[in-house]
């Protein structure tokens, strides 16, 4: 096979010195080849330096057209050079695969050369100008673990920044709780339906942090749910970022009863724990709400058993009782550590004898060094007074449950670029290099860095996993009594007001919100039923207006009492109370009625000592049904005619005031159980 | 010379073109890596939630009996004529929170969200970044009645020249006083030490700050566009911040505003529980919340009044803008049109308790900013018996009447005339965390050099996270 140019060279005058052939064709064809690699690389010039990206494409196909039309005219005009292109394909491809891999390089270097310029020209041209804007990265974990991811998110940061520039912004929400979230992720992120859209569960969340394996597996086991617009992909295998034992910790004095220095932490199990506890008069231990927190949620089943093996409780009922003491319910660990941090700065004279509390152990640690909890209470000096006497002293059970963080990515569609998923990338990476060690958490391994000084705290602390979420759901349950409520909502034009104590809420936005909390603590056998009331004044209208006959709420009966509460407006004039209250629907076997109002006035209540007659009377003719009246503010229990109504028809009355919502639903739920 | 050289350099004389052409298929390899990646994206639109609904995006309606969601209703039961429904998707209470989710989404490029409800400052980063679209670019003449909008408020919707939002609703900080009380006289008096605040660390402080410098010799610095030189953060913004912190007495309401971390709620229990001597800085919400408060009523005369404070204030409130991916631009024109149209601002101002944002909702010819060019105000009572579907005759006497909501307008316009923006900059939120965060150790008594916090300060407005 001849090869092309063989002829040519044999024709050919007889060549000059081999150096400078070399020296010459080498000049020639680099800076012919870097002429046609600038030109180019270029085009993405327009691109880079252009924040519009459609602009940008049209410039470079343009680019890309003429070139095309260069190279086929020139073909055209001179078809020996298409001939002589032609001749080298294939069978001298492998002769030529050296010269051909040698100018590629050489072009792909200059591209390099150009691109690396036009990056460097643009980012002194941008450090003059300010900072590009940080990417937004949503995060959300839960309550307990706010104040750990919020130190780890300001180190990403800070850690990633240059020239003074932060690239990344990160936003650390708490969840609502380990339900509202599994739903949350199936609905579109929607807490509820309003007459005008939706409600959010708050920002979409680009990383969740699951508590444990448990609530990542529950969160994304969508069987069951009713899914409204595509779902969000979460990431498999979630990698975990740090691990927290449960505690039951002690208040001083109680403690100085209970410790015995030869115990080894750890060691025991919960109910050989409880069985010192006795020693110091235990009345309950202080769990939080298990609806609202996971922690709590996955601490409640060997509290349960516990419980019940020492004694301090008969039945699973009297257990469930015994850790949700009323005047301590909280929504989550911070919350219950915050309550006591309040009672501390208002003077009261010491911590309550007789509890325990349950709560993750780097919740503890943080509460016992002072730092801020979460978004509940801000951080104080614990080693002065009064908080120096309101430190508490865990211990460890074998058998009690520890918490195993997880890092799940969250990709909602149409919000799952690749920037943002690049983001979330590096915060992963990040804390895969840097876990919430740091911030008090424990390694998978259950280990402690720094290791604890003295003996008190273990080294080495892995509890066993945290149990299955719908598992310990369904053993709260079974032991809960079942609740038979009717509510009945003043709707009258004064529960538009405002509260006395929230601001920037009507009484009636109040009290809806504590009735939403309650309806997601209810459990799948409770009756519920939802009715408002106002006076008639035209036609069309009705006094006591059924929303929500009584029914399960298993039967989807909380979420659509849920989307009707909010769908309440607040207008036309009050309806006297036992109106309300004797036309309250009492179907399913209710035993409790719920009256929400503001209270009204005597003016509103004519003819009272009729109306006390007939509240008389329905006590008589419904012995087992209870009233409770709850006040939004800003009259009070002792006001007319709240006062004389409540006693006519034998019931309570509950003012609402400033505690969160998850706390007044239980404590009201918790009554009626 | 070695042999491999010299045949490199033989095909190479030989074939120059192919030559030339192996480079340049380098040169594209290497810069199509370098650009597609960028080019390419693994979202679909959200296709789902783009439908033909006009969607607004914002904070959980917090205004007394929901007045925007019953705006969206009125709207969609047919205030609309032919246009699409509208559909209000309320993410948070908190604006931190609000910040995080709009910000997020119209970054992703989602075209989920046509309106966005926005806090005034966030205007300039949104436009900069081209979440927003500016409004002349959707209707040639989108604001034919300027004129009846405050000028203040509708300046806190531009961006370098160019309108991007129209207000919804405008906050002005306003003096609560108790029957007691002596009202600062002059710009200087406020804050006093028995005076109570949102000293919280939050931007609630950043308000207050800002106004305490702008009082206290740096009028004119930190609002608006104007940027402020080192040297005068260092010699006017950082000695207006030292004279206040002077006057935290341990254990006055200031300093307990301070040390408590008051705020909005806190401030209101503080003012409500306090004496007959209290004074407080606040929004114009606050005033139909103590008139609510069986405490500060006596036999149906309110315990407390309201007056603007004698010196400059900050101008916030809240803002609708169309989004940049919006598929029904025209259509969130108009329904911003809407909702900020009088009968709607009259209805947020009456019914909700928010300052509305044009002159003819508190029945003023445009153009007139003074407190006696105020008319009557109806209440939301009135307005209600006056549209007949909502009869809100209520079970009490409403105890904002035509006269109190009267003086509480003026109030508000003569605030209006001394209120001044926060600073206009794309980096707002690297702006406040800082500015808060030097304001804070000033406050507390801790020494911050002058130079430290101009430093602090200037790199802030850069978007450079700094601290005192």
């Amino acid at each position: 096979m001849v090869e092309p140019g063989d002829t040519q060279r044999r024709e050919a005058p007889p060549p000059p010195p081999r150096r400078t052939t070399f020296v010459r064709s080498f000049t020639v064809e680099l800076t012919t080849s870097l002429i046609v690699s600038a030109l180019v690389a270029s085009s993405p010039l327009l691109l880079v330096l252009s924040r519009n990206v459609g602009v940008a494409l049209v410039a470079w196909v343009g680019f890309a057209l003429v070139l095309l039309a260069v190279g086929v005219t020139v073909l055209y005009r001179h078809p020996e050079i298409l001939r002589r292109l032609l001749h080298l394909l294939p069978g001298d491809l492998a002769r030529w695969s050296w010269t051909v891999l040698v100018w590629a390089a050489a072009g792909a270097a200059a591209a390099g050369l150009v691109l690396g310029a036009v990056a460097a020209v643009r980012g002194s041209l941008s450090s003059g100008r300010g900072c590009a804007s940080p990417l937004e990265i949503r995060a959300m974990t839960t309550p307990e673990a706010l104040t750990p991811l919020r130190a780890a998110a300001a180190a990403f940061t800070a850690g990633t920044r240059a020239d003074g520039c932060t690239a990344y912004s990160v936003t650390v929400t708490a969840e609502p709780g380990a339900t509202p979230v599994r739903n949350g992720f199936a609905r579109d992120w929607r807490l509820d339906q309003t007459g005008a859209g939706a409600q959010l569960l708050g920002p979409q969340p680009d990383v969740w942090v699951a508590s444990s394996q448990a609530e990542y597996a529950y969160a994304a086991d969508r069987a069951d749910l009713g899914a409204a617009g595509p779902p969000p992909t979460l990431a498999t295998r979630p990698p975990p970022v740090g691990g927290s034992p449960m505690v039951l910790a002690l208040f001083g004095e109680d403690d100085g009863v209970v410790y015995r220095e030869a115990s080894r932490p750890g060691r025991e199990t919960t109910a050989e724990l409880l069985e010192r506890f006795k020693a110091a008069g235990l009345k309950a231990v202080a769990r939080p709400i298990p609806e609202s927190s996971a922690a709590a949620l996955a601490v409640t089943p060997v509290l349960h058993t516990a419980v019940t093996n020492t004694g301090l409780a008969d039945s699973g009922k009297a257990a469930e009782r015994f850790v949700s003491p009323p005047d301590l319910l909280a929504p989550d660990a911070v919350a219950l550590l915050c309550e006591f941090r309040e009672r501390a700065s208002s003077g009261q004279a010491g911590p309550p004898r007789g509890y325990a509390v349950a709560v993750p152990e780097h919740v503890l640690n943080d509460y016992n060094a002072g730092r801020a909890l979460g978004d509940r209470c801000d951080a104080v000096d614990a080693a002065r007074p009064p908080y120096d006497r309101w430190k508490l002293r865990p211990y460890y059970a074998r058998d009690l449950p520890a918490l195993d963080y997880r890092f799940v990515q969250v990709r909602w569609p149409g919000q799952d670029d690749r920037e943002r998923a690049g983001a979330v990338a590096r915060f992963r990476g990040w804390l895969a290099d840097r876990p919430l060690t740091s911030q008090g958490l424990r390694d998978a391994g259950g280990g402690l860095r720094p290791a604890p000084p003295d003996g008190t705290v273990p080294a080495v602390m892995k509890g066993p996993a945290v149990p299955g979420v719908q598992d310990s759901l369904d053993k709260i349950s079974s032991v809960r009594d079942k609740a038979l409520v009717s509510v009945l909502v003043d709707t009258s034009g004064s529960m538009g007001s405002p509260t006395t104590t929230r601001v920037n809420r009507s009484r009636l936005t109040h009290a809806v919100s504590v009735l939403r909390s309650m309806v997601a603590q209810l459990k799948g056998d409770d009756v519920l039923g939802l009715q408002s009331f106002a006076k008639v004044t035209a036609g069309g209208q009705t006094a006591v207006t059924t929303h929500v006959r009584g029914g399960l709420v298993a039967s989807h009966r909380g979420g659509l009492v849920n989307d009707r509460l909010l769908g309440l407006v607040a207008a036309r004039p009050d309806l006297p109370l036992a109106d309300a209250i004797t036309a309250a629907d009492l179907r399913f076997g209710v035993r409790n009625i719920v009256v929400v109002t503001d209270g009204q006035s005597a003016r509103t209540n004519p003819g009272l000592d009729r109306a006390l007659d007939r509240l008389e009377d329905f006590r008589e003719r419904h012995r087992d049904v209870t009233v409770t009246f709850l006040l939004t503010g800003p009259s009070r229990c002792d006001g007319t005619p709240v006062e004389q109504a409540r006693a006519a028809v034998g019931g309570r009355c509950v003012e609402l005031n400033g505690d969160p919502d998850e706390a007044q639903a239980a404590r009201l739920l918790s009554e009626m159980r | 010379m070695t042999a491999m050289g010299t045949r490199f350099l033989d095909r190479t004389r030989d074939h120059r073109l192919a030559a030339l052409l192996c480079a340049a298929a380098g040169a594209a390899a290497v810069t199509l890596a370098a650009v597609v990646p960028g080019l390419t994206s693994s979202h679909d639109g959200l296709p789902g939630t783009c439908g033909d609904e006009i969607t607004v995006a914002g904070g959980t309606d917090v205004s007394l009996g929901n007045q925007r969601r019953a705006l969206v209703e009125s709207w969609n039961a047919g205030a609309r004529g032919g246009r699409p429904r509208a559909r209000l998707v309320e993410v948070s209470p908190s604006a931190d929170l609000q910040y995080s989710q709009l910000k997020a989404a119209q970054e992703s490029g989602t075209c989920a969200y046509d309106v966005l409800i926005m806090d005034a400052q966030w205007t300039a980063e949104f436009a900069h970044d081209g979440h927003i679209q500016a409004l002349d670019d959707i209707d040639r003449r989108p604001l034919d009645d300027r004129r009846d909008f405050f000028p203040a408020g509708l300046a806190m919707g531009a961006y370098q020249g160019r309108q991007y939002a129209v207000p919804f609703n405008l906050d002005v900080g306003l003096l609560y006083h108790r029957d007691k009380a002596e009202l600062p006289a002059l710009p200087q008096d406020w804050p006093g030490e028995d005076h109570i605040a949102q000293l919280g660390d939050y931007e609630g402080l950043t308000v207050n700050a800002l106004e305490y410098v702008w009082n206290h010799g740096g009028a004119g610095l930190l609002t608006e566009t104007h940027r402020p030189s080192r040297a005068e953060l260092a010699g006017r913004v950082h000695p207006a911040l030292t004279a206040v912190a002077r006057r935290m007495r341990p254990g006055r309401p200031l300093w307990t505003s301070f040390a408590r971390g008051f705020k909005e709620q806190e401030s209101i229990d503080a003012f409500t529980d306090g004496g007959d001597d209290a004074l407080l800085r606040h929004w114009p919400y606050a005033y139909r919340h103590f008139a609510n408060d069986p405490r500060l009523r006596d036999d149906g005369r309110l315990r407390f009044g309201v007056a603007a404070a004698p010196g400059a204030t900050v101008l916030g409130g809240q803002s609708l803008a169309v989004s940049a991916r919006s598929r029904h631009a025209g259509d969130a024109l108009a329904l911003i049109g809407y909702l900020t149209g009088t009968e709607s601002q009259r209805q947020i101002f009456s019914c909700g308790g928010f300052a509305p944002a044009r002159f003819s909702a508190f029945g003023m010819p445009p153009g007139v900013l003074r407190a006696d060019a105020v008319g009557t105000v109806a209440t939301c009572s009135d307005r209600a018996r006056q549209a007949s579907d909502r009869d809100n005759a209520g079970g009490e006497p409403d105890s904002v009447t035509q006269d109190r909501l009267t003086e509480l307008a003026e109030a508000v316009v003569t605030a209006l005339t001394r209120a001044r923006p926060r600073p206009v900059s794309e980096h707002y939120a690297t702006f406040t965390t800082t500015f808060r965060g030097c304001a804070r150790k000033i406050l507390s008594g801790a020494d911050v050099p002058p130079e430290a916090f101009a430093s602090a300060v200037s790199d802030s407005l850069d978007g450079k996270t700094a601290q005192c």
